[in-house]
């Protein structure tokens, strides 16, 4: 059983630990300066923060969201930023309960458009978001910096 | 001979003859009164506009652009999201040019990322790109509205 909420302040240290794993995952490692830039930004909503639960509360997954401007439309873009589940605690839905509280938020933000971004060989993220949303051919080009 | 300025408010009628253009080339289309909201936008900031101009200063491409939070990064992310080229004014360098333009501009405020999207058929554009950025695997999930 697996519940989603927003972060508070006592997740701090479990939030660190999960995003540090995501971050390991793409090889990206940040200053311990950025954590805490990044926990401010998130108990101020910017980017919004969910958490997933287990029954005992513990911190299982996360998910940060952002919104942006578009200019196709009247109402922001949210773009799902950074999901990561707990390989200790996969296959429990996690990850699904996190991608519906994103699209939950969707609607009560009234976005534009949901999206994000993901590795075209990440065959086990693919197979969940296959379910929730679509890959219409849309490639991502980043310049070196 | 290209050059890229910003928008001034004499471009209104014909950076919407273009900006219609690469609806078309998407097969969708927006409607005036995004067209209205979309221009206020380009002066107000929350977007930046970039128009490309042939020798006589005739408006013969455009580029939109917006900054983001990332959470990863103490800077904000700039994120090119339209870009478009009269066809009867390819290949005289006005993407390369706009695309120039966008890279200086990031890098002028540091951002933490200068990045795009495209589609995975569209080789003409992919040419273009990989000369001044890579596609690293990361692909787009949208979620049908």
């Amino acid at each position: 059983m697996v519940i989603v909420s927003n972060l508070v302040s006592d997740d701090r240290i479990r939030w660190s630990e999960l995003w540090r794993a995501f971050l390991a995952t793409y090889e990206k490692i940040v200053p311990e300066s950025q954590y805490a830039a990044t926990w401010t930004r998130l108990l101020d909503g910017r980017p919004f923060g969910f958490a997933a639960r287990n029954a005992t509360g513990k911190i299982v997954g996360i998910a940060h969201a952002l919104t942006h401007e578009h200019p196709w439309a009247t109402t922001p873009a949210l773009y799902l930023r950074d999901l990561h589940v707990d390989p200790a605690a996969r296959r429990n839905g996690a990850g699904r309960a996190l991608l519906d509280a994103v699209l939950a938020y969707r609607k009560s933000i009234d976005a534009c458009r949901i999206y994000w971004g993901t590795q075209h060989d990440n065959l086990v993220a693919r197979r969940l978001y296959d379910h929730v949303a679509q890959y219409n051919g849309s490639i991502r080009y980043d310049v070196k910096l | 001979m290209i050059f890229v300025s910003g928008f001034v408010s004499d471009d209104r009628a014909r950076w919407a003859e273009l900006w219609r253009g690469y609806f078309e080339f998407y097969q969708t289309s927006a409607p005036d009164e995004q067209y209205d909201l979309t221009w206020q936008k380009l002066f107000d900031g929350r977007l930046r506009g970039f128009a490309a101009r042939d020798g006589e200063g005739a408006l013969v491409g455009l580029a939109h652009t917006l900054t983001h939070e990332h959470a990863w990064a103490a800077t904000p992310a700039l994120y090119l999201q339209d870009l478009y080229v009269d066809p009867a004014a390819r290949g005289l360098g006005a993407g390369r040019a706009l695309l120039d333009a966008v890279i200086e501009c990031g890098k002028g405020f540091a951002a933490s990322r200068i990045y795009w999207s495209t589609n995975q058929d569209n080789a003409t554009a992919r040419r273009l790109y990989d000369r001044v950025a890579a596609f690293e695997g990361s692909i787009r999930y949208e979620v049908p509205l």
